[in-house]
């Protein structure tokens, strides 16, 4: 296990966001949340990736990259967030959040700010231009002056460049056309067969639901609904409310 | 839903009429009830201050003496924090204007003998022409190096002051008659505190705390950036020329080293200790900061070291000043709003006249660097209209709604909105004519409330004076009541009443877009712009959305134009879709014709789509 998170509690001032939610990412899975607005999705990524302090409950990561057994269960909730990105927790951000000032070269070398390897990092470009071209293209240009889409892909782009082994992503494909919302879940299959543990949000519940392998159904701060991605597709309940298959 | 509401509307508009005539006496007991506590209070004050006084308890001669430095650092902080604070605009300049004051109204009452009151006054508005003119040439500036400009134009007022003879340049102007009481400090402090505040809850001061917030997001609401920010440098300065006519008649020796670059930032130790925004903070540290010098001097040659470490620690727990953006407030002695709660039913649409087209778009182009982003492009939407732009990431889509609402300049081409050329036409000029948007991004006013980001949009007719506004006068309060009960019956057609007065960037995603789209209504536009309203949203909410926009368009007589990749929505929505790719149009037609169509099927769709 990868991630195993009990009892989680976060209060926004007097808003009790998150009702003591439990799940937990395997290696190498897709784990997708689906959920209204409002339910505490993206709570749980910032939680995940200490920008949250949570008021209750807990969390044990296992950090595969640290050497000795003693010290690879870590409490994410002990540690400054910038720590955890050592550790091999990536988030990218609802709303992109990309430098807009620097140019997409910049940004994504900031990804891999932690990193020492250079040679290695030079092959994290190609490996990101490759699922990317678009931002090949783009590489000298500031990052502010990227269209919402192409904004998008690159700060999935320097998600990646820490190499991390959950990466946590908010909306992914927020503002995508259509043919890129394929591509985008195309490349999120390409990411987890490299052996990446992905927990998704998404709001495109069908798209999630077909790439991912376990999901978890948030309403209002607490799980209601657990199981396969394919159970949860073919749930009257989930396609009524998040498949619009109406 | 959207029935469910039309019928709301109607049962519900014959109680309104009630509602309003009960409502406005409620108002006005009120008004009167928070007038009578603020003289009656101001009066006490001063009898308490002048009998302790008199008595000799507590305050002795000496402790008076600093109240009137208090009371200048009051009016110094408060109109420092107008233009810092509320507006968010840099200033190191306040020396500059405190100077301007001090030397006008000194050379009036000592070299030509006209009374304190007048030397005040046109020490002010000396100051005031000086803020004009700062104003002016600084607007294009913002952050740092504003402040830069403005410390400069200090500098520059203290240079000019040293190398005219007729005030005495380096010598300085001695002999400046005694005239600044305390009752003359506190008068004015206290009226500078009530003229800041109301001009802070006024539409006026909305539009600058707008402005502070995201000035992009401003000027497409229909704040006019330019006048806002010199009005701001105008206020603010009047008020340090007063407090530096108080300063020199109370010092009554001056010369120009007294108004260098530390007297402007005494003033902003002052707002920053207070809380940048915050009037009653700045009272506060007003306080602190003249008293605790003073309070320190048993410590002798320590003082200024324990003064600044003080400070440090007051900053460290109180990061964002001692009060934040808070005030203390009526409603905390049970003299709250009782506005009646706001009416239901909505304000009739703006009347169509006509057919013409409401945009014309006749072959723009635009250029970022080498960059071709929209290569002549061409568009007509006739009144009522509802239209989709759709195209692939990057295709130039919020670049044509950038320079249909005047934020980004065509290179060239021509765009004319309801038969005049907006072409070159600011933002909030535009927004003014009738075209409002929302944004891909969201840019609400992320720290001010839900009811402020509306009410900061909201239009009304014959808008009240910036006078009325200082002086709650005249048409202030009955429109400052109607603007707040439309703002909440926008906020009631997108579900968010109940959240009036939450903090907007704490809302969540979906709530922010329906606040985005309430408060781009509230401008009455009669053209609306929504870059890409269903993002983040999932079907069900999308569903919504979509009903949600059918019926503002019908109700508000809107032509709506819209950009959004969720094919569902588009193809259910619109009756017309542009389809854009590499900045050049490549089909306009009827859902049914654009999912046939090959080039989109290639550039966009993908295959198997919808």
């Amino acid at each position: 296990m990868l991630l195993c998170v009990e009892n989680l509690h976060v209060h926004y001032g007097a808003i009790h966001a998150l009702k003591g939610i439990s799940f937990n990412v395997d290696r190498g899975e897709i784990v997708t949340l689906i959920g209204a607005n409002g339910a505490g999705k993206s709570t749980v990524l910032r939680t995940i990736s200490g920008l949250i302090r949570p008021t209750d409950g807990t969390m044990s990561y296992w950090a595969p990259r640290v050497g000795g057994t003693a010290e690879r269960h870590v409490n994410p909730c002990s540690l400054p967030a910038h720590k955890l990105v050592d550790l091999g927790i990536s988030q990218v951000p609802e709303g992109r959040r990309i430098f807009p000032n620097l140019t997409v070269m910049d940004n994504l070398e900031l990804g891999a700010y932690l990193r020492r390897d250079k040679a290695e990092i030079k092959r994290d470009f190609e490996t990101v231009f490759e699922l990317f071209p678009r931002l090949r293209e783009r590489r000298a240009q500031a990052a502010g002056t990227l269209s919402g889409g192409e904004q998008q892909m690159l700060a999935m782009g320097r998600g990646l460049m820490s190499r991390p082994d959950l990466l946590l992503l908010d909306e992914p494909s927020m503002g995508l056309a259509p043919l890129l919302v394929k591509e985008i879940f195309q490349v999120i299959m390409r990411i987890n067969q490299s052996g990446t543990a992905i927990l998704l949000v998404e709001q495109n519940a069908s798209m999630a639901l077909t790439v991912a392998h376990r999901a978890y159904v948030l309403e209002t701060g607490s799980i209601a609904l657990e199981g396969s991605a394919a159970e949860l597709a073919r749930d009257p309940r989930v396609q009524a409310a998040y498949l619009g298959s109406a | 839903m959207a029935e469910a509401k039309m019928t709301e509307a109607k049962t519900t508009k014959s109680k309104k009429a009630d509602a309003k005539r009960t409502g406005a006496k409620a108002i006005d007991s009120t008004r009167f009830a928070r007038a009578a506590v603020t003289l009656g209070g101001l009066a006490a004050g001063y009898f308490l201050v002048m009998g302790l006084h008199r008595a000799d308890i507590l305050i002795n001669d000496y402790y008076l003496q600093i109240l009137i430095w208090v009371g200048i650092n009051v009016i110094m902080g408060v109109s420092l924090n107008l233009i810092n604070g509320f507006t968010g605009q840099f200033s190191l300049g306040h020396a500059g204007f405190m100077a301007i004051g001090a030397y006008v109204a000194a050379s009036m009452t000592k070299l030509m003998g006209m009374p304190f009151a007048l030397a005040l006054l046109a020490g002010g508005i000396a100051a005031a022409a000086g803020g004009l003119v700062v104003g002016i040439p600084t607007l294009r500036l913002a952050g740092d190096y504003l402040a830069i400009a403005t410390l400069g134009f200090g500098e520059i007022i203290r240079v000019i002051i040293l190398n005219l003879d007729v005030v005495g340049g380096p010598r300085g102007l001695p002999g400046i008659p005694a005239h600044t009481t305390f009752l003359w400090v506190y008068v004015i402090a206290a009226a500078t505190v009530v003229v800041v505040r109301n001009l802070i809850w006024s539409r006026q001061g909305r539009a600058l705390v707008a402005i502070r917030e995201d000035e992009t997001a401003a000027e497409t609401m229909g704040v006019d950036t330019t006048r806002s920010k010199i009005m701001a440098f105008v206020v603010g300065a009047f008020f340090a020329g007063v407090a530096g006519g108080l300063y020199a008649h109370k010092i009554t020796f001056i010369d120009p080293s007294q108004f260098d670059f530390m007297k402007s930032i005494e003033a902003l130790v002052i707002i920053v200790l207070g809380g940048l925004g915050s009037i009653t903070g700045t009272v506060m540290a007003a306080f602190v900061v003249t008293f605790l010098p003073e309070i320190l001097r048993v410590f002798a040659d320590y003082r200024m070291i324990i003064y600044s470490l003080m400070l440090i620690l007051m900053m460290l727990y109180r990061p964002r000043g001692l009060m934040g953006t808070a005030e203390f407030s009526f409603r905390q002695l049970g003299l709250g709003d009782r506005r009646p709660a706001p009416g239901r039913g909505g304000q009739t649409a703006g009347t169509s006249d006509g057919p013409p087209p409401v945009l014309e778009v006749r072959r723009v182009s635009m250029d970022f660097g080498g960059l071709r982003a929209v290569s002549d492009f061409s568009m007509t939407l006739r009144q009522g209209e509802l239209v989709g732009l759709i195209g692939p990431n990057g295709a130039g889509k919020t670049t044509v709604f950038n320079m249909l609402t005047g934020l980004a300049e065509a290179t060239s081409g021509r765009i004319y909105f309801m038969g005049e050329d907006v072409t070159r036409r600011k933002p909030s000029e535009i927004n003014y004519m009738g075209v409002a948007r929302t944004f891909q991004n969201i840019r609400l006013f992320t720290n001010l409330s839900v009811l402020d980001n509306v009410r900061i949009a909201f239009r009304g007719e014959r808008p009240y004076s910036m006078t009325e506004a200082l002086l709650r006068a005249g048409r202030y309060s009955t429109q400052e009541d109607q603007i707040c009960r439309k703002s909440m019956e926008f906020l009631r057609l997108f579900g968010l009443e109940d959240r009036a007065s939450e903090i907007a960037g704490k809302l969540p995603y979906g709530a922010q877009r329906r606040l985005e789209m309430a408060r781009a209504l509230a401008t009455k536009p009669r053209l609306l712009l929504l870059d890409e309203p269903a993002a983040g949203m999932n079907p069900q909410e999308t569903q919504e959305l979509l009903e949600l926009i059918r019926w503002i368009h019908e109700r508000f007589d809107l032509t709506v134009l819209l950009i959004e990749h969720d094919m569902n929505l588009v193809m259910k929505l619109c009756q017309r879709i542009i389809v854009l790719d590499y900045g050049v149009t490549i089909a306009d037609g009827g859902p049914v014709e654009i999912v046939k169509n090959r080039r989109v099927i290639e550039a966009y769709l993908g295959e198997e789509a919808v």
